[in-house]
C-alpha cells in the first residue's frame, strides 16, 4: 500500500480473499490536539480518511535494517535482525519474522508447536 | 379497397396519427415551450423534484465532512448502495443512445418520436451516474483528477489494468458523444423555437444555441452527415460501456462477480431498464402535452416488445449464473448460488427480483397488456425496482459471504444510502421537468418527415397493383394510399 496515492475506491478490499485489508472510512485520528503528536510514531505515516491500509510489516524496521547491513558493505540482513512491532511484543512468542527463502533462518527451523508464520 | 387498408395498417402502422401539415407538426411541438403558459402541473412536479435534490446537495456535503463512514458500507461489503446506483444509472442511460444511434443506423422511423427526450433522458442519468464512483471514494477531492491519466511531475499514473480506469475513460466517452449528438440533433429545432420565440431574451439564447441555422441545402447537407457520423461512433458505445462496466465485476475474483456472461448480459439489462425508464416518462408526458398524435399506441408497443426481449435475455441471464455455478465445480461458486438463492439472509432480494424482471415481464407477451398504458407504465416501474435489485444482488450479496467465513458480515443502509438514492431522483426529475419545458421534447423536423407530405417520390400508382413490392421499395413512411 502506497498511502499517499490511495483515493480509495476499495476494490482491492472487495477482491481481498482474506479480508486482510481496512478501510479508514471515517478519520480516527485526532489531528487537532498538540499533545498527541508526541504520542506517535515518527517513523510512520498516519493514514488518512479514505485510505486503505494493511499490515505492512513494519517496513520502517525493515527499511532500517537494510540501511545497517548496506552500511556493512552490503551484507545479507541477519535472521532475527527485523523484528516486527506485534513480534516484540507477543509474549508467547508466537510471531516469527524472517526470510523463508534462506534455510539457515529460524522461520525454517522445526518447531515443537505449530505456530502462524508470516512472511 | 377495404382490405387493402387493413393490410396497410398492418404493413405500416401509424407512427403519426390525427390529421397533421407541416405547420400544424411544428405550431404542436414548439408552442410548448414558447407559447401555451407553463400549466400548473409543471410548477408542481418542478417544486418537488427540486426540492428531492436538495436532498442530494445535503448528502453530498454531509459526505464530504464525515467521509464514506456515513454509509452503511463496511468490511467486507466495500461497495453497496453507492455501485448499485451507479450501475442502475447508467443502464438506464443506454435505451436513448440506443433508440438514437442503433435505431437510426436501422432506418427504424419509429424513434424519431421518442429519440429527443429519450437521449436527454440518457445525459441526465449519465450525470447522475457519474456522481456516484467520483463520490464513493473516499479522497473525491483527489479521485476527480487522479483517475485520469495525466502527465505530473512525479510520472505516476493510474492502473491501466485496471477495470475501474477503463471504467473512467468509458463513461466520460459516453457522456460526450451522447451530449454532443443530442445537441446536434437540437440544433435545427433550436432554429426553429429562434425564429418563433417572442420574447428578446429567448430570442438570443436559441440565437446563440443555432450557431446560425439558416436551414439551407448545404447545412441539411453537413448535418445529415455529421448526425450519421455521431450515430456510427455511438453505435459500438452502446455496446461498450455497459460491457466496461460488467468488467468492474467479471475481472475481479469474488464469487458471484466473476463470470464471462456479464458483458452481454449487463448490456440486455440496461436497454432493458432504459426503455422501462423511456416508458415511466413518456406515457405520463404524452397525455401531459397532449402528444398522443405523435408518441403513439404503437411506439408504446414497440418499446414493450424491446423490453420483453431484452428482458428474456436478462432471465436466460439469471438462469446461467446458476448453471456456472454449478459447472465451476468451485466449492466457492457453488455456495454463492446457494447463498444467493435460497441458504443466504439475502434470499428474499433473489425472489424479488426474479419477481420483477422475470415474471411480470411475461405479461407482456398479451395484447391486451401490451396496449394498455396502465400495465405498461406499471410493469416499467416493477422492471425498474428489479433492474436496482439485480445490481443489490450482484454486488452485496456476492461481497457480504466470499471466502472466509471469518470475514462474512452483513450488510444495512442507512440514512444517508437512502438521502443519496433519492436526491439523484430528485436530480434527475429537475433536469428533466427544465428539459420539457425549455426544449422541444419531441424532434420537430425529424417528425415531419413522417407526414405524408414529406415524402414526394410519389409512385402511389403502384401501390394498389403490388403491395409485398411496395412494403420492400420504399421506405416505411410511404403516404397510405387513397
Amino acid at each position: 500500500m502506497v498511502y499517499n496515492r490511495c483515493v480509495g475506491t476499495r476494490y482491492c478490499s472487495n477482491n481481498c480473499p482474506y479480508k486482510v485489508r481496512r478501510f479508514n472510512f471515517l478519520l480516527y485520528q485526532d489531528w487537532n490536539t498538540p499533545q498527541y503528536k508526541l504520542m506517535r510514531n515518527p517513523e510512520v505515516s498516519i493514514r488518512s480518511r479514505g485510505v486503505m491500509e494493511k499490515c505492512t510489516y513494519c517496513t520502517q524496521r525493515i527499511s532500517a535494517a537494510r540501511i545497517e547491513s548496506q552500511k556493512d558493505g552490503a551484507r545479507k540482513i541477519r535472521d532475527g535482525e527485523v523484528v516486527t512491532a506485534c513480534q516484540s511484543v507477543c509474549p508467547t512468542d508466537a510471531i516469527i519474522f524472517g526470510d523463508m527463502g534462506d534455510p539457515e533462518s529460524r522461520l525454517r527451523r522445526p518447531r515443537k508447536i505449530s505456530v502462524i508464520t508470516i512472511c | 379497397m377495404q382490405d387493402e387498408k387493413d393490410l396497410q395498417e398492418k404493413l405500416r402502422p401509424a407512427m403519426i396519427e390525427g390529421d397533421h401539415s407541416f405547420a400544424s407538426v411544428t405550431d404542436k411541438i414548439s408552442d410548448v415551450t414558447l407559447k401555451k403558459r407553463t400549466p400548473f402541473h409543471w410548477f408542481i412536479g418542478f417544486a418537488i423534484a427540486f426540492m428531492v435534490a436538495q436532498l442530494l446537495l445535503f448528502s453530498v456535503i454531509w459526505l464530504l465532512a464525515n467521509g464514506i463512514g456515513v454509509w452503511g458500507n463496511n468490511q467486507p461489503v466495500g461497495w453497496a448502495f453507492d455501485i448499485i446506483n451507479f450501475v442502475w444509472w447508467i443502464g438506464i442511460g443506454h435505451a436513448g443512445t440506443l433508440i438514437s444511434a442503433i435505431l437510426l443506423l436501422l432506418n427504424q422511423k419509429w424513434r424519431t418520436s421518442i429519440n429527443r427526450f429519450a437521449e436527454a433522458m440518457t445525459l441526465f442519468a449519465v450525470a447522475c451516474a457519474a456522481m456516484f464512483p467520483l463520490l464513493h471514494t473516499g479522497r473525491p477531492w483527489l479521485a476527480a483528477y487522479w483517475l485520469f491519466p495525466y502527465p505530473n511531475t512525479m510520472g505516476i499514473w493510474p492502473n491501466f489494468r485496471s477495470p475501474l480506469i477503463w471504467d473512467v475513460f468509458a463513461v466520460s466517452t459516453y457522456a460526450t458523444v451522447s451530449a454532443l449528438f443530442w445537441y446536434v440533433g437540437l440544433i435545427p429545432d433550436l432554429a426553429t423555437l429562434r425564429d418563433r420565440a417572442k420574447n428578446k431574451y429567448f430570442k438570443f439564447i436559441y440565437a446563440a444555441l443555432s450557431w446560425g441555422w439558416r436551414g439551407s441545402a448545404r447545412h441539411w447537407h453537413r448535418y445529415e452527415i455529421t448526425y450519421l457520423i455521431l450515430a456510427g461512433l455511438s453505435t459500438p458505445l452502446v455496446l461498450s460501456v455497459h460491457s466496461i462496466v460488467s468488467f468492474d465485476f467479471s475481472v475481479s475474483q469474488v464469487p458471484g462477480w466473476h463470470a464471462t456472461i456479464f458483458p452481454p448480459y449487463f448490456v440486455a439489462g440496461a436497454v432493458f431498464a432504459g426503455f422501462a425508464m423511456v416508458l415511466i416518462l413518456c406515457i405520463p408526458l404524452r397525455h401531459m402535452y397532449r402528444m398522443q398524435d405523435f408518441i403513439t399506441h404503437t411506439h408504446l408497443v414497440y418499446m414493450a416488445k424491446v423490453m420483453l426481449a431484452t428482458g428474456l435475455i436478462v432471465v436466460y441471464g439469471y438462469a446461467m449464473e446458476g448453471f456456472f455455478g454449478w459447472y465451476s465445480a468451485s466449492q466457492y461458486e457453488v455456495f454463492m448460488v446457494k447463498n444467493r438463492i435460497w441458504e443466504g439472509p439475502y434470499w428474499w432480494s433473489y425472489w424479488l427480483l426474479i419477481f420483477c424482471n422475470g415474471l411480470s415481464i411475461q405479461l407482456l407477451w398479451f395484447k391486451r397488456f401490451r396496449e394498455s398504458e396502465f400495465w405498461l407504465f406499471l410493469i416499467s416501474i416493477i422492471v425498474s425496482v428489479g433492474m436496482w435489485l439485480e445490481r443489490f444482488v450482484i454486488i452485496v450479496t456476492s461481497l457480504h459471504r466470499d471466502f472466509l467465513p471469518s470475514s462474512w458480515a452483513m450488510y444495512s443502509p442507512r440514512v444517508w444510502d437512502w438521502t443519496m438514492f433519492i436526491g439523484t431522483i430528485g436530480f434527475f426529475f429537475t433536469l428533466i421537468y427544465l428539459f420539457v419545458r425549455f426544449v422541444p421534447i419531441i424532434s420537430i423536423f425529424e417528425v415531419r418527415t413522417l407526414l405524408p407530405d414529406a415524402n414526394v417520390h410519389g409512385h402511389h400508382q403502384d401501390f394498389e397493383e403490388n403491395v409485398n413490392e411496395v412494403e420492400y421499395t420504399y421506405d416505411r413512411t410511404d403516404p397510405p394510399n387513397e
